[in-house]
């Protein structure tokens, strides 16, 4: 396995092909390097179907390259890539809201979502079922291992609010699943 | 414990949560064309051919020519008198050496048809000079089994009956005369 060092000075020699050169084998390489983690990342974040988060992984990359030429590369090609992810990912919810909305005033007598027995059961299922700001936190702390004060810094909030979003989501967890969360092997 | 804390089991079901799943192989061509559309990545540079009237004639003239210097070709090589036998290059071993030799008995036996079928045209002394190099090449070859195999009955025997024989060739040397054909 390449040391994170090496691995950024890759990430840069192919970031500066597909900048100077429009290099399409240099991203293709960076693409399959860099989309499994934030395909993962993204798929929990959402929680939508596997078009929705195909799409944000699409405008993911698109925004990336955009703002390539801006990346100082003072952090990980990686963490950047997963914060333009995670500003894809809410603007994906603040125009899910507004549709939900529209939907409320066509049809304002439609069920809510609840959670099923089944998805007390499933960890994944329990994250989805998180309102996204818990979510969030919750993901970028105890799945991609953020500190707080980063988190705070990406989302734009204060360190004492992510705190307690992390605070509140794994408490929410805990009582969906009833019981503390047990490695599941399905 | 308290809520802000993990367990330990809490901490491993987090981990053992998938992290990379792999994306779908269309997604990646998705992305691509997106970029390329936007100009981000440059399309890939195909070689491409256009046909103008000048590149069909000249193509039309290749060919022509290629086929009339392929006949032209074929026929001076079909004229020249090739050697019957080629020794397989590259490849030594039992079967090149065994195809080889095949070769050069097929062509020996063909030479010594050709001499029986127009002997009756050929003079006497074509004839003898024919007769003398059929049996020196065999003098040769069968002392050659001999020395490779030298306990094969019947390379002994041939050799034996050969050498009491008396060949016109030995028989000229002892009488002086050099034979007039000498390939051994």
């Amino acid at each position: 396995m390449e040391a994170p060092q090496a691995v950024q000075r890759s990430d840069r020699r192919l970031a500066q092909a597909v900048l100077l050169r429009g290099d399409e084998k240099a991203f293709r390489e960076m693409y399959r390097r860099h989309t499994p983690r934030l395909l993962g990342f993204v798929s929990r974040l959402l929680a939508g179907t596997p078009a929705e988060v195909e799409d944000v992984v699409q405008e993911t990359w698109i925004r990336a390259c955009d703002g390539l030429a801006s990346f100082r590369w003072e952090s990980a090609f990686s963490t950047w890539l997963l914060g333009i992810g995670l500003n894809v990912v809410r603007a994906c919810w603040r125009s899910r809201a507004q549709l939900e909305s529209i939907k409320a005033q066509v049809a304002p007598d439609s069920p809510g979502a609840g959670v099923s027995l089944e998805e007390r059961i499933d960890l994944e299922r329990c994250i989805r079922a998180l309102p996204n700001g818990f979510r969030t936190v919750l993901l970028l702390h105890d799945i991609e291992g953020m500190k707080h004060e980063e988190i705070a810094e990406r989302l734009g909030i204060a360190v004492g609010t992510s705190k307690s979003q992390l605070s509140d989501a794994r408490r929410m967890i805990r009582t969906m699943m009833c019981r503390p969360m047990e490695i599941r092997h399905d | 414990m308290t809520d802000d804390e993990l367990t330990p089991s809490e901490r491993e079901a987090l981990a053992a949560l998938p992290r990379e799943p792999a994306p779908s192989p269309h997604l990646e061509e998705r992305v691509v064309r997106a970029l390329r559309s936007r100009g981000v990545l440059k399309e890939r540079e195909r070689w491409t051919l256009e046909l103008s009237p000048l590149r069909v004639a000249a193509a039309l003239a290749t060919c022509i020519a290629l086929l009339v210097g392929g006949f032209m070709l074929g026929r001076s090589s079909s004229a020249t008198i090739t050697m019957p036998v080629s020794i397989p290059e590259g490849m030594p071993g039992a079967t090149s050496y065994a195809v080889s030799l095949q070769g050069a008995g097929t062509a020996y036996l063909r030479a010594l048809e050709d001499l029986a079928s127009s002997s009756h045209a050929a003079s006497g002394e074509d004839r003898r000079q024919a007769c003398e190099v059929a049996l020196v090449t065999l003098y040769a070859a069968t002392r050659q089994i001999a020395a490779i195999a030298p306990k094969d009955y019947m390379a002994r025997e041939m050799l034996r009956a050969i050498e009491t024989s008396e060949p016109a060739a030995a028989r000229q040397q002892a009488e002086g005369s050099a034979p007039q054909q000498v390939w051994f």
